[in-house]
């Protein structure tokens, strides 16, 4: 894992990334770092006299694009073998004065006569200086453009080194020039030995995207993304290590849930991350709403300001468009503004240049629809502008994206508990043992770590004696005494103490692997920072290729948390050709060939050599229950695994909630079905209020009892008090799919509207309405807010409902 | 990472085209004019400045013009001179030629360094044109213009008032530019050879205007996709630079991918696999993966494929009908296309005129016809169509 220098907080920049010195530039950027490479490799692939290829980086407001361009001018500026052939100039953001074609290449020259003043003479930098002055007023125009032009090649001569020029929001410089202007500098940038143009704009334009304009072609185009949910957290996560408050910091580490959910709200915008990141260190507020509330309040000064340039009549668009919140086509805005179609298609146009708003792509219709491009403006606006009842909309909206993705995150959880918590420990107390000096704790560590090993090992002495290796070499490095208490603060939670104590080792040892490994499971499991993860286990391998225990964690990390499945196979197998009598790996691949490779055939046989090894591993008989329930339609096999895991723990839920909804869904045993949802209401699951009366309900739409049924919805809803669920979501997710499939949806969404529930849980409701007449094109027509979890939800419905006989 | 993707490739970027290559570099040595056409992104403009580069080598002189932009011909006779500015010796020898041109528009030669103030008299257009190609005629020695997106240029004109005798004219001028005395020829003993090129086909363009007179003695050469053996040689060499393997398999589901290879599709598909991988050797997912960023993430390069029929073709719906009906039905014949047209504002199309659109759409690029069926000839283009449109 690299080590990066520390981010000084103070040096943060919301807006003018221009204003910071170098090493601040270099140490606060933290996002768009593989775009930021790829540009930097592609400058250096050009040589002194090579036609340039010309680069446009395109992303809404708050997208990292003026950051991105101040970074690149700082590596040319700093690295040696970079500045040794090129020289960045880098415009201000606003380029007021240029009105004309010879202005822009006058400020070109101007930065590049201050590089040669400061850097090779300042008589030379006279010399051209006065050339100007002698030009200046006395030639028309369109021979200034071209005689300026020379001036620049001439500095570019005198620097002998190759200019790349930095322009944000070139899209309004081109605007600002004439066509024939434009048409010059095309014939000008395409010659060997040219400047090279690195642009940046918040939306496509005319001047690069049209087929016959003069940049058509001449500019490789890269997006800006927004971040996806993990970019977003993990930005946050980085800054807020570097916080002073250790509770704070702890407090960022807890919360992951909650600004999960924020970003579904905020967009993966990176202003605004930074500016929620900002809004949170004075603390998180009681509930998800407080925060929310903070985070309006810190942009509305800027959203204000942004809202004031434009004219009465964009503005008056924009209101409607953001009122509506879901996408809008023109018919209905000309309605809502009343501006005739003639006036409103190019203002339409201008807002989308402007970058403003943006087609909604996925609605299938032959007229567009529109909406706001900037997301968390539309939730900004609405709380500011709307009714009182819209407003409490988005509150408590923000609620129920917490809810699902905290019941999504708890799945997670124990996936990645089955697989890893066994070997983490052990290999986290070695590492500790390793370098402990106080005689007592050390031994009580490894005697730990034994009964540890004797529990993996079981059966196995090939792991058996890997661990006796380990305990065999021992090692002398000293520590502090603080570590004393390590094992106390890493059951009680204190992630911080855990992982200073971790890092501390690794860089007095680069090649202890054991500490590598601890801090690859306190990232992945505790810390949810799973990049750093990566690395820590890539690092062991690094060290040992064969650390199966590495290899294995890596494979869950690529499978649950950075979805890239075809690594976490390739991980498995490594794993299994090693140690062909790892259990957990053959568990894990039968998994994997379930979920995303559909290789049902290939994920029995790993389930089955998985229960060759270990015939009571509840995990493998689960997976076996679900292949047999899901994909291999043999639902008395499934019936058989589950009821083999009842055998072995009476407790296990997961079994008996599966066996419910086989025996009562699927093979239509109500009665068997009833008696075993009975006995799990005398659990400890009983207190699930809201799933007890979502069975009774299914139960009664069994029986066509619709009246009955619906009353008993009620009462379920009555339980949530006007609040999303919290942990049942998933059943109500399968009840809405087994209720949809036995025609009581119509009954559902009139119950769920009725009650006002609908509004707390929309994208539960419009995952309803898809699923029973909708279809994935009305979830598009939603906004993006609301869209994005809706499907999810959808999917998890569909799941369900494709297990269903008809 | 760094491929080309929009200027000219030259020097090692330049990968292959060895066939095509030798055959315009012998046309043009043999005298003859040669008129390039393939798509955008094809490469032909690389292509153009290779035979150049070929030619100087050979004690040639010459000159590479992009005439795209250029909507009047002061501004398309602007684009010559300063490319002749541009070579010294070149400039030095034909200026004088300019001479009494400029001072009878009381133009300074040197301040014209610059920009020429004809305007819109016809008559001064034609003096300046004709001093153009006489002092074009006056090098000595072996000189070669290569004029790109002359096509486009006419296009343009045609839609300035007068348009259509303007372009007739401008095509008649250039053709009497290349008409040399034999005796002239014989005292020159050398060559002044035109090269055009387009994206868009001229003949195409002349024929429906009834000018294939004015370039009936430029021969036509059509460049296509690579041929396999190129393909691979351009995935092999640019993957070794980029540090990467591709096997075997994959570079040809790579050209497979494409099913027309021309440099830019193998390039962006190798350039977002090899982004969406981080190990050493890229495997088929990654080229999978990479397909669906590429068509994502140039979209606005497959965009010409529509926006050059809406600006250079007119009733351009109707080649959108036949080119959605395509990408939805991945191969249609003409009796399909026909039945897609009842009830349509096209329904009484004659079969004429439909066969010469769909022989647009072929000689374009867009299609290809095997076995009496219309089929794209890129599956990227066709997927780019069913995207944009909905037609999934």
């Amino acid at each position: 894992m690299k080590t990066t220098a520390a981010i000084n907080l103070k040096s943060i920049r919301k807006y003018n990334p221009g204003t910071l010195d170098d090493e601040d530039v270099i140490n606060n950027y933290i996002s768009r770092k593989a775009i930021f490479q790829k540009l930097i490799k592609e400058i250096e692939s050009e040589t002194n006299d090579s036609i340039p290829q010309h680069h446009l980086i395109i992303g809404q407001r708050g997208m990292g694009k003026t950051t991105l361009l101040k970074r690149i001018e700082v590596e040319i500026k700093t690295k040696e073998d970079l500045n040794q052939h090129f020289v960045p100039v880098l415009y201000p953001e606003e380029q007021y004065n240029i009105d004309r074609l010879s202005k822009f290449w006058f400020n070109t020259l101007d930065q590049l006569l201050d590089y040669i003043d400061t850097q090779i003479s300042s008589e030379e930098a006279n010399t051209i200086d006065n050339q100007v002055q002698q030009i200046i007023n006395a030639y028309e125009e369109e021979v200034l453009a071209d005689k300026a032009y020379k001036l620049v090649l001439q500095a570019i001569g005198k620097i002998n080194k190759r200019p790349v020029l930095l322009i944000d929001n070139i899209d309004q410089l081109f605007s600002l020039l004439k066509e024939n202007e434009l048409w010059q500098i095309r014939q000008k940038i395409t010659d060997n030995g040219a400047p090279i143009f690195i642009g940046a704009s918040s939306a496509p334009f005319d001047e690069v995207f049209t087929y016959d304009k003069a940049f058509y072609d001449h500019f490789k185009t890269k997006y800006l993304d927004p971040l996806t949910e993990t970019q977003f957290t993990d930005l946050i996560q980085t800054l807020a290590s570097n916080l002073n408050d250790e509770q704070l910091k702890l407090a960022f580490r807890q919360k992951q849930s909650r600004i999960q959910s924020l970003y579904r709200l905020a967009g993966g915008n990176i202003r605004t991350a930074i500016i929620l990141f900002s809004s949170l260190t004075n603390g998180f507020g009681d509930s998800i709403s407080d925060d929310l509330d903070e985070l309006l309040d810190e942009m509305t000064p800027i959203y204000k300001a942004r809202i004031e340039e434009l004219s009465d009549q964009l503005k008056a668009i924009i209101d409607e468009i953001a009122l509506e919140h879901k996408p809008i086509d023109l018919e209905r805005l000309r309605d809502r503004t009343r501006i005739s179609n003639n006036t409103l298609s190019p203002q339409i146009k201008r807002l989308r240049q402007m970058g403003w708003i943006s087609v909604e792509s996925n609605i299938k219709s032959r007229s567009n629809y529109y909406q706001i491009t900037e997301r968390f403006f539309n939730v900004w606006y609405l709380m500011r502008r709307s009714t009182r009842r819209n407003k409490r909309n988005i509150s408590v909206l923000s609620a129920f994206l917490k809810e699902w993705i905290e019941n999504k995150d708890s799945q997670g959880e124990l996936l990645l508990a089955q697989s890893i918590t066994k070997s983490s420990d052990i290999m986290t107390r070695l590492a500790l043992s390793d370098h402990i000096t106080d005689a007592n704790i050390k031994s009580a560590l490894i005697s730990q770590a034994q009964d540890g090993i004797e529990q993996l090992s079981a059966g196995n002495s090939i792991v058996a004696e890997q661990f006796s290796a380990y305990r065999r070499k021992g090692s002398n490095v000293e520590l502090p005494y603080w570590i004393k208490d390590f094992r106390t603060k890493y059951k009680s939670g204190d992630y911080e103490s855990v992982e200073k104590f971790l890092q501390d080792i690794v860089k007095n040892n680069t090649e202890n692997q054991n500490a590598w490994f601890g801090l690859g499971v306190l990232y992945q499991r505790d810390l949810n920072e799973y990049q750093k993860s990566k690395d820590c286990y890539k690092r062991v391998l690094e060290l040992d290729e064969k650390n199966i225990y590495a290899l294995h964690n890596l494979g869950n990390l690529y499978k649950n948390h950075l979805q890239e499945y075809q690594k976490s196979k390739d991980c498995f197998e490594k794993v299994l050709e090693l140690d062909d009598n790892f259990v957990h790996s053959w568990s894990e691949l039968g998994n994997l060939n379930i979920s995303h490779f559909h290789d049902y055939q290939k994920s029995k046989e790993c389930y089955e050599k998985a229960l060759s090894i270990d015939n009571q591993y509840i995990y493998a008989l689960n997976g076996l229950g679900n292949l047999y329930q899901d994909h291999l339609n043999d639902q008395d096999r499934a019936i058989e695994y589950y009821n083999k895991i009842l055998e072995i723990d009476e407790h296990e839920k997961v079994a008996k909630y599966n066996l419910v909804f086989l025996l009562r869904d699927i093979k239509g045993d109500k009665n068997k079905a009833r008696e075993i949802f009975l006995s799990l209401e005398n659990s400890e699951e009983s207190a699930i209020v809201d799933t007890y009366y979502l069975h009774h309900s299914l139960f009664e739409v069994y029986d066509q009892n619709y009246g009955l049924a619906k009353d008993y919805l009620k009462k379920a809803i009555e339980y949530l008090s006007n609040k999303p669920p919290s942990y049942t979501i998933d059943d109500w997710v399968r009840y809405a799919a087994v209720a949809i499939h036995k025609g009581f949806g119509k009954y559902l969404i009139e119950t769920l509207s009725a009650s006002g529930i609908h509004n707390i849980m929309r994208p539960y409701y419009d995952a309803c309405i898809a699923l029973h007449d909708g279809g994935e094109e009305y979830l598009y027509r939603q906004s993006v807010e609301v869209r994005e979890t809706a499907f999810e939800v959808l999917q998890h419905m569909q799941k369900y409902k494709s297990m269903l006989p008809d | 990472m760094s491929i080309k993707l929009g200027p000219p490739v030259e020097g090692k970027n330049f990968i292959g085209r060895k066939k095509v290559l030798n055959r315009i570099i012998d046309m043009l040595s043999e005298g003859l004019h040669v008129l390039l056409s393939a798509p955008r992104r094809v490469g032909k403009t690389s292509i153009a400045r290779r035979v150049l580069y070929f030619l100087r080598k050979e004690g040639w002189s010459g000159i590479y013009v992009s005439v795209e932009g250029a909507n009047n011909e002061v501004i398309f006779a602007q684009r010559i001179i300063d490319e002749l500015k541009k070579r010294q010796t070149l400039w030095s020898s034909i200026k004088g030629g300019f001479s009494d041109t400029f001072k009878n528009s009381n133009i300074d030669l040197e301040a014209f360094g610059a920009k020429i103030k004809y305007r819109n008299s016809p008559n001064e257009v034609m003096i300046l044109l004709e001093t153009l190609g006489k002092s074009i005629q006056s090098i000595r020695g072996n000189f070669i213009i290569v004029i790109d997106e002359l096509p486009v240029f006419l296009a343009h004109l045609e839609k300035e008032e007068d348009g259509k005798k303007r372009v007739e004219s401008v095509l008649n001028t250039l053709r009497s530019f290349r008409q040399i005395e034999v005796d002239e020829a014989y005292e020159k003993s050398t060559y002044t050879s035109w090269m055009f090129c387009g994206s868009i086909s001229l003949e195409s363009f002349a024929n429906q205007r009834n000018l294939a007179y004015t370039i009936n003695d430029v021969r036509s050469l059509k460049v296509g996709a690579y041929e396999l053996p190129e393909a691979n040689e351009y995935l092999e060499t640019i993957s070794r630079r980029e540090g990467v393997t591709l096997t075997d398999d994959v570079r040809d589901y790579i050209i497979a991918k494409t099913g027309w290879p021309i440099p830019f599709y193998l390039g962006i598909i190798l350039e977002e696999a090899i982004i969406s991988s981080d190990q050493k050797v890229i495997s088929i997912e990654n080229v999978d993966e990479g397909y669906k960023i590429a068509l994502k993430e140039h979209k606005k390069d497959f965009d010409q494929w529509i926006q050059r029929l809406k600006l250079h073709i007119g009733n351009f719906e109707i080649y959108l009908h036949v080119l959605k009906l395509i990408a939805k039905y991945d191969s249609v014949d003409l009796d399909m296309i026909k039945s897609s047209m009842v009830n349509t504002e096209w329904n009484n199309t004659p079969e004429l005129k439909l066969l010469a659109i769909l022989d647009l759409l072929e000689t374009d690029g867009y299609t290809v016809l095997e076995n009496k069926s219309y089929q794209y000839r890129s599956p990227i283009i066709r997927d780019y169509v069913i995207t944009q449109f909905h037609l999934a």
